[in-house]
C-alpha cells in the first residue's frame, strides 16, 4: 500500500511562459519564489513550491504527492513495478530542481504523470502573495479518467484513498482528513482537470469573481457550492486550457466514523444552489 | 421610541402581478385582504407588505411602530414644530389596518410614512410560498435629495442613531440591528427597495440562480456591504418595485460610533458585483 500523505505540487508545460506567470501572480494570485529564463516555481502558501510552469507541451501535466521516507519510496517502487507499472527514479539535478530530497514518478492508469516525493521544501521566509486573493493554500486536484471505476481501483487499492462521496461514478477521494484531495473525472483523455487552491472566506470566492470578470477570464462554473463537501467554489479558466478552483469551507472527515455517500448525477450533486456547470468532463 | 419597522403599502394598479411576483418570486405568504386590498407575510406579523389598489395613497407608506397613544400626540408636536404636517388617521382606517391607533406624514422629500401603536401579530405561524428562506422583514431602503435632512427627522424627533453613511448616503438604527432604514441620495424621493432577511448565504445564491433563471432581473448583487456586512441581492418586481434579500447584517451596540465611507461603489459592495441600481453605484 502507497501511503500518500498530501498533493504537493503540480508541473505544468506552457508555451508562453510570461503569460503563464502574468495569470498565476496578477489573477490567481500566486508568488513566485524562483524564477529561470524557461521556468517559474510559484508559492501559495509555506511550501517553497505548489505550481511550476515551464517551456514545453501544454499537455505535459504532473501532480506531485508527498511520501513520508525513502524506505516508502523503495516499496511504493517494488509495489508499482509488481502490478507492471514502469518507475523512473528522480536524478539529483531532478530532485534539486524540485526542491525534494527523492522522487520516483509513474504513471497512473489514465496515462497521468504521477512524481512521488520525500521530503519537499518548507520555507522559513512567509509567503507574500502577489495580489490579495486570499488563498491559504494548494489544496487538490480533479484529474481525468477514462474509467472511474478502475482507477479508483488503483488510487483506493494500490494507493491509501479512500472514497469520501461519490457522484454518479465520480469518487471524491480523501488522503488525509481533507474531504478530497482528488478528484476523478470522466473523460475521453487523461491528465490534469483542475488545480484548487483554497481561499479565506466566502468573501474571497466573491470578490475573486468580480474580479475575474472584469480581467475576461473565462467562468467555468460558480459561486457555488458543493454539496459533498460543502465548499463554496469557483471554476475558472487559467493559460492553455487548465481549469483553477477557488473554494472555502472543505469539510474534514472523522475517520472513525465517517461513512461515504452516494450522490445521483444530477446537476445539484454539483452546486446546491444551482449553478451552471461548465467544467470539462461535467457539463450540465 | 421607535420600536419595530413593521409594514410598506404599496399603490397599485392591479394585484394580480403583485401577487404572482411577492408569493411565486419572493416567497412571501398571502394574507387575508379584499378584492382590492392584497397582504402579504414575511414573518409573525399580519402582514408586511400590503399592496393597495383603492388608489388611497399615491405613493409607498412605510409603517413603522410606537409603543404607546400618547407618543403619538408627543410625535405630532415635535413634527409640527419641525414643520412638518402630521395627521392622525380615523379609527375606522387604523382597524381596517389592523392596529390601535397611527397618524401619518411626509419627511422633507415627500417619503410617506405611518406610525403606529399596537399592529397585529398572527398566531399562526409564517409558511412561505417558496423555500426562499425568509425570515422577516427587515429594512427599506428610501430616495432622497436631502438625506441629512430626512435623517435628522429619524435622529431628533423618533430616537433613531445614525449608524454609518457611504458619500451622501445614511443608515438608520433603531435597536441592535446595523440599520432599518437606508436614505440614498438621489434626484428624486420615493421607496428604493424593501429588504428582507433570510436565512443565510445558501438562501442568497439559490436564489441568485433561480431568479436568473426565472428571468428575473438581478439589480445588485450577490455582494456584501462594507458597512453592516450584510450579503445582499436585489432583483426588480412589477412598476419599478425592487426587493432584496439580506443576510448576516451585524448587530451594533448603543454606543457605535458612525463610519463615514466613500462615495465609490466598493463602499456599497465589498466584492464590486455588478449593480444597476444608480444610487448604489457610488461615484469613482
Amino acid at each position: 500500500m502507497i501511503e500518500l500523505l498530501d498533493v504537493c505540487y503540480v508541473r505544468l508545460g506552457t508555451k508562453d511562459i510570461q503569460t503563464s506567470t502574468d495569470f498565476a501572480t496578477r489573477i490567481l494570485g500566486l508568488e513566485v519564489s524562483e524564477s529561470s529564463r524557461n521556468s517559474r516555481h510559484l508559492r501559495s502558501d509555506e511550501r517553497g513550491h505548489t505550481l511550476y510552469y515551464h517551456d514545453g507541451d501544454p499537455n505535459d501535466h504532473v501532480v506531485g504527492f508527498e511520501i513520508s521516507s525513502n524506505d516508502d519510496l523503495d516499496s511504493a517502487a517494488a509495489t508499482l513495478e509488481a502490478i507492471g507499472n514502469e518507475v523512473y527514479r528522480g536524478t539529483r539535478d531532478e530532485c534539486d530542481s524540485r526542491h525534494v530530497r527523492d522522487f520516483i514518478s509513474f504513471r497512473e492508469p489514465s496515462g497521468l504523470k504521477i512524481e512521488l516525493v520525500v521530503r519537499p521544501e518548507v520555507l522559513g521566509k512567509r509567503h507574500f502573495p502577489s495580489r490579495d486573493a486570499g488563498i491559504s493554500g494548494f489544496s487538490h486536484v480533479g484529474i481525468f479518467s477514462q474509467d472511474c471505476q478502475r482507477d479508483e481501483q488503483f488510487w483506493t487499492q494500490v494507493c491509501n484513498a479512500r472514497v469520501s462521496d461519490r457522484i454518479g461514478d465520480v469518487p471524491l477521494l480523501r488522503v488525509n482528513e481533507i474531504h478530497h484531495t482528488l478528484a476523478l473525472v470522466p473523460s475521453q483523455r487523461g491528465g490534469l482537470q483542475h488545480i484548487n487552491h483554497q481561499v479565506d472566506s466566502t468573501d474571497d470566492v466573491m470578490r475573486s469573481y468580480h474580479l475575474l470578470k472584469e480581467h475576461n477570464v473565462p467562468i467555468v462554473f460558480g459561486p457555488g457550492r458543493h454539496p459533498t463537501s460543502g465548499a463554496r467554489f469557483l471554476y475558472f479558466q487559467g493559460p492553455d486550457g487548465m481549469t483553477f478552483e477557488y473554494s472555502v469551507g472543505v469539510s474534514e472527515v472523522d475517520e472513525e466514523t465517517y461513512r461515504e455517500r452516494q450522490f445521483g448525477f444530477e446537476p445539484f450533486s454539483l452546486c446546491m444552489w444551482g449553478a451552471k456547470s461548465n467544467l470539462d468532463g461535467l457539463e450540465n | 421610541m421607535i420600536e419595530q419597522l413593521r409594514f410598506v403599502r404599496l399603490p397599485a394598479r392591479g394585484l394580480d402581478e403583485y401577487g404572482q411576483f411577492l408569493c411565486d418570486t419572493v416567497g412571501l405568504q398571502r394574507a387575508d385582504g379584499s378584492d382590492d386590498i392584497a397582504r402579504f407575510r414575511s414573518d409573525e406579523r399580519a402582514y408586511s407588505v400590503e399592496c393597495d389598489a383603492t388608489g388611497a395613497s399615491d405613493r409607498p407608506v412605510v409603517g413603522l411602530s410606537v409603543r404607546y397613544e400618547t407618543d403619538l400626540d408627543e410625535i405630532t408636536g415635535k413634527l409640527t414644530e419641525r414643520g412638518l404636517n402630521p395627521q392622525r388617521l380615523s379609527p375606522e382606517h387604523c382597524a381596517s389596518k389592523l392596529y390601535r391607533d397611527a397618524l401619518t406624514f411626509d419627511d422633507h422629500s415627500g417619503n410617506r410614512f405611518e406610525i403606529v401603536v399596537r399592529p397585529e401579530n398572527k398566531s399562526q405561524r409564517y409558511f412561505p410560498a417558496r423555500d426562499a428562506g425568509i425570515q422577516a422583514i427587515t429594512s427599506i431602503d428610501l430616495r432622497s435629495p436631502d438625506p441629512e435632512r430626512d435623517m435628522a427627522i429619524w435622529i431628533e424627533v423618533f430616537g433613531a442613531q445614525a449608524r454609518d453613511f457611504a458619500g451622501d448616503c445614511g443608515q438608520l438604527g433603531f435597536d441592535e440591528q446595523h440599520h432599518r432604514l437606508g436614505y440614498y441620495a438621489s434626484e428624486t424621493s420615493g421607496l428604493l427597495s424593501v429588504n428582507f432577511e433570510v436565512g443565510d448565504l445558501n438562501d442568497i445564491m439559490r436564489s441568485k440562480y433561480l431568479l436568473a433563471n426565472r428571468q428575473v432581473r438581478i439589480l445588485d448583487g450577490p455582494g456584501r456591504d462594507p458597512a453592516s456586512g450584510e450579503i445582499f441581492l436585489y432583483f426588480q418586481g412589477p412598476d419599478g418595485l425592487i426587493v432584496s434579500y439580506t443576510t448576516e447584517m451585524k448587530h451594533v451596540d448603543s454606543d457605535w460610533i458612525p463610519r463615514q465611507f466613500g462615495n465609490g461603489r466598493l463602499s456599497f459592495c465589498m466584492w464590486n458585483s455588478d449593480v444597476l441600481i444608480p444610487e448604489r453605484a457610488g461615484v469613482e
